[in-house]
């Protein structure tokens, strides 16, 4: 063994044990101080005023609603931008391309944006701008939709979300072997008849694997409705769109800074995070398995 | 090179089926085929030959129209089917492939089941009927010498057929929809050969009831099934005619070389 190779052997392993304490670490603490904290009662509950006791219950709900509203709102405008840009601007004359390459720089662009301007700019543009729009042109007195709510927060994410679903939407379309088309063209198949019967079957693994990522990511994120619904502390459940709502992650930020006495908490706040990354996980197990399906057809 | 083909055809008063008249096809300005003329007779096998890349592929697409569907293929001049020009500006492509099939290099059947396939173009025609359906699915797949090999097995997928099968399956397929003309791209090069022998079999057994245009790179598959021979090369039309003729007394010294095995 040359002194490089020992170097870089040396080197690996090193990074190696970092990467497991870093690992281990995170999870035995979140394990040890979260664990004996769980019991039915914390997944049925509303955490109580002083934010040690009770349970999340409030947060599981607004969690699965946002993310819900999210994605009714976010993925089918997603995944019809991404057929347009594989299978249609390309063939759509002169100007399509030229409008497919800005679109896709549009979504690159925006894949980048750090979360928090998304919160900002659902903040601006969904609540005061469309919200207190509709509150003026309805005539509202107070304001009833310029206000944050779960729809704005649903719709936020949902733009946040948009490049994921976009881009791999494209990739899995484009992945299919002309072949196919040309099979199905062959016989006399309209462009239609062959995205929806040939085309999107075969993609559908790579669009799922797409769209199961960004509710993964538009789960956990909590900058982007920190304006614009998420609540510190609300144990009712909302029952209109426009109400505000309680959320796990923003939970587990106001757990760690806004609770009144933070030792008291911590067990609930280690429970809160195990309940968020068992949520995390499951939805990134899920994303592989369609990933390893949407690897098997190719 | 401005001289005209050696046309060598019966100049019988027959119209043909297919008549193409001064094809020409570019992608992005690129000239790939210029000034293509011959005629396909009705219910015969004519073979497109020629070294590779002398735009035999470019030829056949040209005549369903597939070119339609790729941004920069520009295609001129006539492609008469029963003396009408399927490029004329109100006729449809949908139609026109529908009355012209295709079948590929690569079998390229879908990821469904032997049915769903055999029954695709069936289905976006608009056929719904059930036994309808199943009446005419089986039938193309008779005619595709594939029934007895698969009747059995009809909803299993078709990607667990052989090559040999997945081929015969795809010309069912085409043949499904009961087109007028069958076009066929080199459709044994990706078999062994005694699938060939079969899809051969199946060609001849076609002939006599459908117009059929095939590019092969096999002079010795051209002898076998052909009626007449379509010489290409460099994106033109050298020599066409009779089968024999062609291959055995070659008039254009580009043809000689190529069926003397000199060039390609
Ligand atoms: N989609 C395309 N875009 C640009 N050029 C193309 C395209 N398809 C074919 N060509 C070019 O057109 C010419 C003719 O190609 P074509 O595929 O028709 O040849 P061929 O005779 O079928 O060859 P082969 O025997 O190898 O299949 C070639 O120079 C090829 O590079
Ligand atoms: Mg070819």
């Amino acid at each position: 063994m040359s002194r490089g190779d020992r170097w870089l052997a040396w080197g690996s392993g090193l990074a190696l044990a970092i990467v497991l304490f870093a690992t281990s670490a995170l999870f035995g603490v979140t394990l040890f101080e979260g664990v004996p904290r769980l019991d039915l009662a914390f997944f049925v509950e509303a955490p109580d005023a002083s934010m040690v006791g009770g349970g999340i219950a409030p947060a599981l709900v607004g969690t699965a609603l946002v993310t819900l509203l999210m994605t009714v709102a976010g993925v089918p405008v997603g995944v019809a931008t991404g057929i347009w840009l594989a299978e249609y601007a390309p063939r759509a004359g002169r100007f399509g391309p030229r409008l497919a390459v800005l679109v896709r720089a549009a979504v690159a662009n925006l894949a980048g944006v750090p979360s928090i301007v998304f919160g900002l700019f659902g903040l601006g543009f969904f609540v005061l701008f469309v919200g207190r729009g509709l509150d003026h042109a309805l005539a509202e007195g107070a304001p009833v939709w310029g206000r944050p709510g779960l729809l704005w927060a649903s719709l936020t994410l949902a733009v946040l979300t948009l490049p994921v679903v976009i881009v791999t939407t494209e990739e899995a379309i484009r992945a299919v072997p002309d072949s196919l088309r040309e099979a199905a063209l062959g016989v006399g198949a309209t462009r239609l008849d062959t995205v929806f019967r040939v085309v999107l079957p075969r993609a559908a693994p790579g669009i799922w694997t797409g769209v199961v990522l960004a509710i993964g990511r538009g789960a956990g994120e909590v900058a982007p409705i920190l304006f614009t619904g998420a609540a510190n502390y609300l144990p009712e459940l909302p029952n209109d769109p426009r109400d505000m709502f309680m959320h796990l992650g923003y939970h587990v930020y106001a757990l760690s800074t806004q609770s009144p006495d933070v030792d008291a908490s911590r067990p609930t706040l280690f429970a809160t995070v195990l309940v968020l990354l068992a949520l995390a996980f499951l939805l990134n197990l899920v994303a592989s398995v369609l990933r390893s399906r949407a690897r098997r057809m190719a | 090179m401005t001289e005209t083909a050696v046309e060598r055809a019966p100049r019988t008063e027959v119209e043909p089926k297919l008549r193409i008249e001064k094809l020409g096809v570019a992608y992005a300005g690129r000239v790939a085929v210029r000034d293509v003329s011959f005629g396909l007779p009705t219910n015969t096998v004519t073979a497109l030959i020629g070294p590779s890349g002398c735009g035999k592929s470019t030829v056949l697409r040209a005549l369903d129209r597939m070119h339609d569907e790729v941004p920069e293929a520009e295609v001129t001049g006539r492609v008469l089917l029963d003396g009408e020009d399927v490029y004329a500006p109100h006729v449809d492509p949908i139609e026109v492939r529908r009355r012209i099939g295709m079948v590929f290099q690569k079998p390229n059947p879908f990821p469904k089941s032997i049915f769903d396939n055999v029954a695709f173009g069936l289905r976006v025609g608009g056929l719904r009927n059930r036994t309808e359906l199943a009446a005419r699915v089986e039938e193309a797949l008779r005619h595709a010498a594939l029934w007895d090999e698969v009747s059995d097995r009809l909803g299993k997928s078709a990607l667990g057929l052989s090559g040999g099968q997945q081929q015969r399956l795809c010309i069912a397929r085409a043949l499904a929809v009961r087109p007028e003309v069958l076009l066929l791209d080199e459709p044994t090069s990706a078999l062994d050969p005694i699938a060939t022998e079969a899809i051969e079999a199946l060609i001849d057994r076609l002939r006599g009831e459908i117009t059929m245009a095939m590019v092969t790179h096999s002079l010795a598959q051209a002898r076998r099934v052909a009626d007449h021979v379509a010489f290409f090369y460099l994106g033109e039309l050298v020599e066409h005619g009779e089968a024999r003729e062609v291959l055995e007394h070659p008039q254009d010294e580009r043809t000689a070389a190529y069926v003397g095995g000199r060039v390609g």
